[in-house]
């Protein structure tokens, strides 16, 4: 199986920080979305208001664009929830169209969903299913669940890879 | 009903004033008086709701319409007071204030600043009194917290605090370690 395309289970160690830990494991993802670190947002519509737990939740509404560095995310509809006091939020949620990519990276999904504490991104599919794909492999499922901070990824649900060896070669397909 | 409080120097009448702001006097009008218009010079307004004062407008100068129970401001400072959320604050250099309604339009480098959170820049905002919303369809440039937001059209729900900006909104969340 050619593991060179597609990031699967890492094990970091050394002395490093565990926030460069966590980004260098996301890098690894093809991914490196840091909240620490500043990200721009456009989109037609914005509205901020207090959530039930006293924090800011702030959502954008239509034609929504954010950017980190490399990393773009478009998407009709996103939502950023802040515990009391502010600081990173604690959950993105991205919904309707969500397309996510990085260099030769491509996320695809009907709604995302990151969870800051767990480190947890969780891309879910409706009529058509969560589709990651880096370079010329592909992997679809109902769920694709991916952890920043591990390196980790996980497909759920119909699950299908699909890797492209060197030119010339057919597709070598794996699925449930 | 919006009270009157005038401060300073002032050269209307009694009467005019007492119109203007929808006093209890009998119309000087009626009686077949002009009632010239006023001009003040360093005016507080206050307005109050269900006995408690909600709004509080100051102006380096006031020119009071009575007809129209309107006043024409200049160097505005207007402060809407909200036990629970915090006070809203704007400063403007131009203002028309309805005397009556409390509703407000200001213009000229409009700068405010919403509980201790939040502060925005436009060219001109109104007021709607009984709806308690403060809007603009300007450009406008918003802070929140770690947010800077720009666009074009802003709607503040006073009551929860509910901000909105439209027109291609950008913004940069600033993340912190």
């Amino acid at each position: 199986m050619k593991a060179a395309g597609l990031a699967l289970l890492l094990l970091l160690a050394g002395a490093v920080s565990a926030q460069e830990e966590a980004r260098r494991a996301a890098g690894q993802l093809g991914l490196s979305f840091d909240p620490s670190r500043p990200m721009q947002i456009e989109a037609d519509e914005f509205e901020a208001t207090r959530g039930e737990q006293g924090g800011d939740v702030i959502t954008f509404h239509r034609n929504v664009l954010a950017t980190q560095e490399e990393l773009r995310l478009q998407c009709d509809w996103l939502e950023a929830q802040y515990a009391p006091g502010g600081g990173n939020p604690e959950r993105i949620i991205a919904r309707g169209s969500v397309r996510m990519s990085q260099d030769d990276t491509r996320v695809s999904c009907a709604e995302l969903v990151y969870e800051s504490d767990s480190c947890r991104v969780l891309c879910t599919g409706e009529r058509v299913r969560a589709q990651i794909t880096r370079g010329q492999d592909v992997m679809r499922g109902r769920e694709i669940e991916m952890n920043l901070c591990k390196g980790t990824l996980r497909v759920r649900g119909s699950a299908s890879i699909e890797l492209r060896p060197e030119p010339g070669g057919g597709p070598l397909e794996v699925g449930e | 009903m919006a009270l009157c409080k005038q401060l300073g120097k002032w050269a209307p009448s009694l009467a005019a004033l007492s119109l203007a702001c929808g006093g209890e006097l009998i119309p000087v009008a009626s009686q077949g008086v002009e009632v010239p218009d006023a001009e003040l010079e360093g005016v507080l307004f206050e307005g109050h709701r269900a006995g408690l004062r909600d709004i509080e407008v100051r102006a380096r100068i006031a020119r009071i319409d009575p007809e129209e129970r309107r006043a024409e401001l200049e160097g505005v400072r207007i402060e809407l007071a909200d036990s629970d959320r915090g006070r809203l604050s704007i400063r403007a250099e131009r203002g028309t204030l309805d005397l009556v309604a409390d509703d407000f339009l200001l213009s000229g480098r409009v700068e405010g600043v919403v509980g201790d959170e939040q502060r925005f820049r436009t060219s001109e905002v109104r007021y709607e009194s009984e709806r308690q919303r403060l809007w603009t369809d300007q450009p406008v440039n918003v802070s929140r917290g770690p947010i800077a937001l720009e666009g074009r059209g802003m709607e503040l729900d006073l009551a929860s605090r509910t901000l909105r900006i439209r027109g291609r909104v950008r913004t940069t969340l600033e993340g912190s370690e």
